[in-house]
């Protein structure tokens, strides 16, 4: 999924979400260089910013490489413009993601992992309940549809633009609602990005604290993963184990707006029983969520030596990087303003209520209730 | 063979994505992740520096 909607044929893959938009390999290639490239660049422009501070005897704060290749692909998109050359191989941003979430497994102890999938989960439903109401609400309104609250509910509240393109056919939402709702949950990963990290530093929250509120609070993975790692490395791995966690519910989210919808006539009706029920939630479920777990399993299960564990870690690692990349490369501010200010409203509005209620809620478990894994 | 060759890269691309499609960015993610693991498990995998 990308903001890359300079054309009608961009549209149309930010629609269906595609990551693999081509048969031939070598039509990723320029993409995949571009992403490199800009992955480095942002990687030592860090040691380059902090080498350039010292010599200086300049008093800088340390930028992040997450932030550099962030705004480096911020910047070559909304100067010159991203060659449509270059598109397949950026879109690929996704997939690094999902193979840098997995290799991510081996950094997690499994127990702490059911802990502390546990945990999150009672904080989501709660989040979701709260954040869903109030965005339905808020999209009645300000007289947006039926269809487009609901997927701006799902965005806001669940899992971002994966829930959102995984309900438009489930609940037969118009081509026009999906990509409204998807520029503007985009449009809040971006603010949700640069805020959240300084708002957190400002709070005082524990790395710990900052990957639960930045996985419970921000919408698209890519985002939440960026998020979290401008924090800190800690607050980016639980970052991402929330998120996961978050994603893990997509299926039953669409499930409930689908029932909803086909109850009133207004999309296709499922299959009857629990078997076809089972199926269609088996269908939306993010299967990476099981690479990770299995991962975590073998580090749990003492199969890997220490080297061979940072080796994998940094194969997530260098995932994500490509992954910030491409999250700078797709963001296409431009196209972000022409979408209309009705559905960024009931976004915003969403944003602050999601982002104030999870941290309402992390407060809450963690500095009153004392839940969770470490501090 | 020219014609052909222009005219079939289409179908063939359609059948080659929707095949990768079908598969989904997701397993292929996950084989990928579990691969890597795999080899460092039997302890193959080469030092990778960060």
């Amino acid at each position: 999924m990308s903001t890359l909607r300079t054309d009608r044929d961009t549209v149309d893959e930010t629609i269906t979400g595609d990551v693999l938009t081509t048969a031939r390999p070598l039509d990723y290639l320029p993409g995949l260089l571009l992403l490199v490239a800009v992955g480095l660049l942002g990687k030592y422009a860090e040691v380059a910013w902090l080498g350039l501070a010292k010599r200086q005897h300049w008093t800088v704060p340390d930028v992040e490489y997450v932030l550099w290749a962030i705004l480096i692909g911020l910047v070559i998109t909304n100067t010159v413009g991203l060659h449509r050359v270059f598109r397949p191989g950026v879109l690929t941003y996704h997939f690094w993601l999902k193979v840098g979430i997995v290799a991510l497994g081996s950094r997690f102890v499994l127990g702490d992992v059911l802990k502390l999938g546990a945990t999150s989960l009672v904080q989501i439903l709660v989040d979701m309940v709260v954040a869903g109401a109030i965005i339905l609400g808020a999209a009645r309104l300000f007289g947006l549809s039926g269809k487009l609250g609901s997927l701006l509910a799902i965005g806001t509240s669940i899992c971002g633009v994966s829930a959102i393109v995984a309900s438009k056919g489930a609940i037969r939402a118009k081509n026009s609602d999906v990509s409204y709702a998807i520029a503007a949950i985009l449009a809040l990963g971006a603010v949700a990005l640069f805020t959240l990290p300084l708002l957190g530093h400002a709070i005082g929250l524990s790395d710990h604290e900052f990957g639960l509120w930045a996985g419970l609070a921000v919408d698209n993975t890519a985002e939440t993963t960026a998020t979290g790692y401008l924090f800190s490395d800690e607050a980016g791995k639980v970052a991402v184990l929330v998120k996961s966690t978050r994603n893990a519910l997509i299926g039953f989210v669409v499930l409930g707006f689908a029932l909803y919808w086909a109850a009133r006539g207004e999309a296709d009706s499922l299959a009857p029983g629990a078997k076809a029920k089972a199926a269609f939630v088996w269908d939306k479920f993010p299967k990476f969520v099981l690479g990770f777990l299995a991962v975590s399993a073998a580090a749990t299960a003492g199969w890997l030596s220490k080297g061979q564990l940072t080796n994998v870690a940094s194969v997530s690692k260098w995932a994500f990087l490509l992954t910030f990349a491409g999250v700078g490369l797709s963001t296409d501010i431009r196209q972000i303003a022409r979408t209309g200010w009705r559905p960024l409203v009931v976004a915003v509005i969403g944003l602050v209520v999601v982002a104030a209620v999870s941290l309402g809620l992390v407060l809450l478990t963690s500095r009153v209730l004392h839940w969770g894994v470490g501090s | 063979m020219a014609e052909s060759e222009s005219s079939q890269p289409t179908d063939e691309n359609t059948s080659s994505v929707g095949w990768l499609g079908r598969v989904g960015a997701d397993w292929w993610a996950t084989a990928l992740g579990l691969a890597v693991t795999a080899l460092a498990v039997a302890g193959v995998l080469p030092k990778i520096p960060w």
